[in-house]
This record gives structure tokens, sequence and C-alpha cells, in this order.
């Protein structure tokens, strides 16, 4: 397996409040990552930094061997844990920009989840309910054959009915030779679907490990690690 | 992709812009309407002239609405769809920030052009008259005011619009990138007014600095020029000041210009080394 995503002492501020601190690790392809850490652990910054939004005050980050700039925006699809398109576009509008700017971009597949889902495509994006509105983002996400997916939060704020669409759809799309990083705090939800997990804690990288290691090695869940580790 | 991404700003900004265009075209129409049909009504009362002075003066407001109407929604959208959530579907396209920042100065600049067109039409049509350019012209010739001045004034206006654009955008930038030391959040609208003013400050000064440079070096002290002592005496120095009026416009296109190449690098570089999406 090769490597993808490569951070070596990325450290982030957010004036004195730490984001991240010297945060070095390596990601290889066709990983199911699972991003964990309580609120304010680091869990977003490192996602951001990752998709370019956020620039590290220090360290270096290589997507596929490149640095954060347009060629590793390229490579990267990115759902953020907030909803970004804009109010007044129609789902088709959003399909018709995703096919211009993304060359990995395929819209049978999203056309044909949103035919799934019941969407109509000429619906205005202000119309869609909030679950529905998460649910088409994931979708065209979802519909590019990226290298890296990053999903910031993506079963954040939903009922569990769609948080079983949301893992159904990551799992059953996402490219096999890809990495696919799942910031959440709900393990219990993607346990079953993660290769390996990170913990962040208070921006540092507190473990790095396979799904299986920790259950051979610890004897435990990864629900039950998390909660030791962060325990208050 | 800078063109896509042109034709995506294009997009988004004419759909509320050709809405406003739709309003101000019915007012503008009604108030012809009202003209055409009291073009010959003999009113003794006075009503007829009160109700036409009101619906022509809607047609003003509504024009002047809907251009400067255009200029904020121009900086509310280059806000929202950089620095709020749409910017973090901008931000990670596969696209350089240059062409990000560039896309919204010549759609903005562009709306805005054609903003000041429908106002003229919509004025035109309010008012049931189109004014004879030529006349107007030729008019202020026999007056001593050559060609050029004309053609200058048009270039000045419209390098002036997106110079303008360029000094909210680069304030935004600065405001939604800037990096404190405080544990609290900085208001970053609060910031971006506060860049603006220091932006606008620096920008008149060295705007008014080189003008009175230029003035004392080609017209000499002016507390002793002739157009002064023209002015002073209530007689005209048509030729001194034409030749004043030359140069100053000479030096507004290019600070204009050069300050706004200067600004937009400085954007565009923030935008790259200190995008802080938070």
């Amino acid at each position: 397996m090769e490597e993808l995503i490569r951070c070596k002492g990325v450290s982030k501020k957010y004036g004195r409040t730490l984001g991240l601190e010297d945060l070095s690790l390596s990601i290889a392809s066709g990983k199911i990552v699972g991003i964990l850490g309580p609120n304010g652990s680091g869990k977003t910054t490192f996602i951001k930094v990752l998709s370019g939004l956020l620039m590290p005050e220090a360290g270096e980050v290589l997507i596929d061997g490149k640095p954060i700039g347009t060629e590793s925006k390229a490579l990267v699809s990115y759902l953020p844990e907030r909803p970004y398109f804009s109010d007044a576009m129609r789902i088709s509008e959003v399909i018709d920009f995703f096919e211009e700017f993304y060359r990995d971009f395929q819209r049978e597949a999203a056309e044909r989840m949103l035919q799934t889902l019941g969407l109509d495509p000429e619906r205005k994006i202000s119309a869609l309910s909030k679950g529905n509105r998460e649910k088409v983002q994931l979708i065209l996400v979802m519909s590019r054959k990226a290298k890296v997916y990053l999903l910031d939060e993506p079963m954040g704020g939903v009922d569990p009915a769609a948080r079983d669409f949301i893992l159904k759809t990551i799992l059953t799309n996402y490219n096999e030779d890809a990495s696919v990083l799942i910031s959440t705090h709900l393990i219990s939800d993607v346990e079953n679907v993660l290769d390996d997990v990170i913990f962040i804690k208070q921006g540092r990288l507190a473990l790095y490990k396979s799904v299986d290691e920790i259950r051979m090695e610890e004897n435990k869940s990864v629900d039950a690690l998390f909660r030791e580790v962060f325990a208050c | 992709m800078l063109g896509k991404l042109l034709k995506y700003d294009m997009k988004r900004q004419m759909k509320l812009l050709f809405a406003a265009y739709l309003v101000v075209g019915l007012v503008a129409g009604f108030s012809a309407i009202f003209r055409l049909v009291f073009r010959n009504f003999e009113d003794t009362t006075g009503v007829v002239g009160i109700v036409r002075t009101l619906v022509t003066g809607l047609a003003i407001v509504a024009v002047a609405v809907m251009v400067v109407g255009t200029f904020i929604y121009a900086v509310l959208y280059f806000r929202k769809n950089l620095f709020k959530d749409e910017g973090y579907l901008m931000h990670t396209l596969p696209v350089k920030s240059w062409q990000l920042y560039m896309s919204k100065v010549i759609s903005s600049t562009l709306c805005s052009f054609l903003s000041i067109l429908v106002a003229v039409a919509a004025i035109c049509l309010a008012f049931l008259h189109i004014p004879d350019v030529a006349d107007i012209m030729s008019g202020a010739m026999a007056v001593g005011i050559p060609k050029w001045f004309f053609i200058v004034t048009i270039i000045v206006f419209c390098i002036a619009i997106p110079a303008n654009l360029v000094q909210f955008y680069v304030s935004l930038v600065f405001g939604y990138t800037i990096q404190t030391n405080t544990k609290t959040p900085v208001n970053r609208d609060l910031m971006s007014v506060i860049s603006y003013i220091v932006i606008y400050m620096v920008q008149q000064v060295a705007m008014i600095g080189v003008m009175l440079v230029w003035v004392a070096m080609n017209i000499g002290k002016i507390t002793d020029s002739k157009l002064m002592n023209a002015a002073m005496a209530g007689t005209q120095a048509p030729e001194e000041l034409l030749q004043m009026m030359w140069g100053l416009y000479a030096i507004s296109i290019v600070l204009m210009v050069l300050l706004s190449v200067v600004l937009s690098v400085l954007s565009v570089l923030r935008m790259e080394k200190r995008l802080n999406l938070s």
C-alpha cells in the first residue's frame, strides 16, 4: 500500500489556543481511518489543514507526495461539518458545478443516489431539510473518484436511519485505492467499518493503531478504549 | 478554470440583479406611461404634477438603490462566497487563489457596468427623454472643453469601479485572515472595517501627496499661480485649468491601477498563505 498522506511536525494555533501540536503521521491508501477525539481536540483542525482551509504555522503536509495546493485539492474530496452549498442553488446546479470543477466526478453515480433518495434535482437547496442537505452533500462528495476522502462529522446531528444511509453511501461509493478519513465522536456507529483509528488529544497524536490491534492487544472495543483514554 | 469561475460568479450575481432590473424597469415604465397619458392634460389643481413628481422620484430612488445595491451586493457576495460557509466549497476547489479572487473582481465589475447601463436606460425611460450626447459634447467644446476630457472622464470612471471593489475586497481578506493572540475570537467583520479605514486613509494620503507634488512641479505654487489668481478674480483660465485636470486625471489613472494591482497581489498572497476558515 502506498503512502497517501504524510504530516511532519504540523502545528496550528488559534491565538493562544492550541489547534495541533507537532503532529506527525502517515496514512496509507485503501484504508478507512477514524479521526477520533472529544470536542475541541483538533480533529476538525487536522481535516481542515489537509483540505487546505487552514494553513499550519509549522510542519509539512503532503497528499500523494504533493504539498497542499491546487494539485492536492484535485485529489481530495472534502465534506465539511456544515452546509456549504448556496441556498440559492438547485441540486442540479450543484451537480453541474461539481462536474465542471472536478474531473473525477461521476454524474451518473450522483444522479443514481439522488434517485434512491427520491430527491428531485430541480429542488432548491434552501427547500431541503437539514438531513437531506447533509445527504446531498455526502452524495456529491462520494460521487468523486478521489484519492482521499475527508469526512468531517458526516453523521453529526442526524437520526439513526440517516446515519445508516450515510455509512452505506460511504462504504458503497468510495474508491478502494483511496483513503477515507472520518472525523467523528459517534464511535459505536463507525467502529465496524474502520481499519485504523487516530486519537487526537489536545492537538497531539495520542494513538494511531489498527482496529484489529486494539481488539487483540487491548482486548477492548475502540469505543471502550476511547472512553478510557479520554476519561474526564 | 478562471472562465468556469467567472461563469459561476456571474450566474450567481445576475440572479438577484435581474430581479432588481425588473423592478427598476417596471417603476421607470410606470413613470413613462404616466407622462405619456397626462402629456396634454390641463391640470388646474396641480395634483397631476405632484403625482408625476412622486412617480418620477420613485423611479430615481429605485435606480439609485439598484446602482448602490449592486456595489454592496458585490462586496457581500465576496464575503459570503469566500469567507463564510460557501468558502469551504470555493477554497477546496482545484483552482488557484488568484483565480478565485480575479473571478470576483471581473464578475462584479461587469455587473456594476451593467447596472449603470440599466440605470441610464431607466432614467431615460422614466423621463421619456434621450439626451443627445453629441449635442452636449459640442456645447461643452464650444466653451473650451476638449473631446479628450470626456473620454478620460469615462476611463477614470471605468477604472474607479474595480479599484473601489478591490479596496473592499482587500479589507475583507485582511479582516478574515487576521490572527491575534487573544483567547477570545475576533470579530472578523469589525477587523475588515478597520482594515478598510486604514487602507482608505493610506490610499488617500498617497494620492493627495502625489497630486500635490505634481501640481507644485508643474503649476508652481498654488497660491501664486495664474489659475488661483484667475479664480480669485472670478475670471476663467481654461487652458491652465485643463492642463491641470489632464495631469490630475493621468495621475489618478496611474495611481488607481497601481494601487489596485498592489492590493490585489496582497489579497491573493494573504489568501494563499494565511487562509484561516474557522
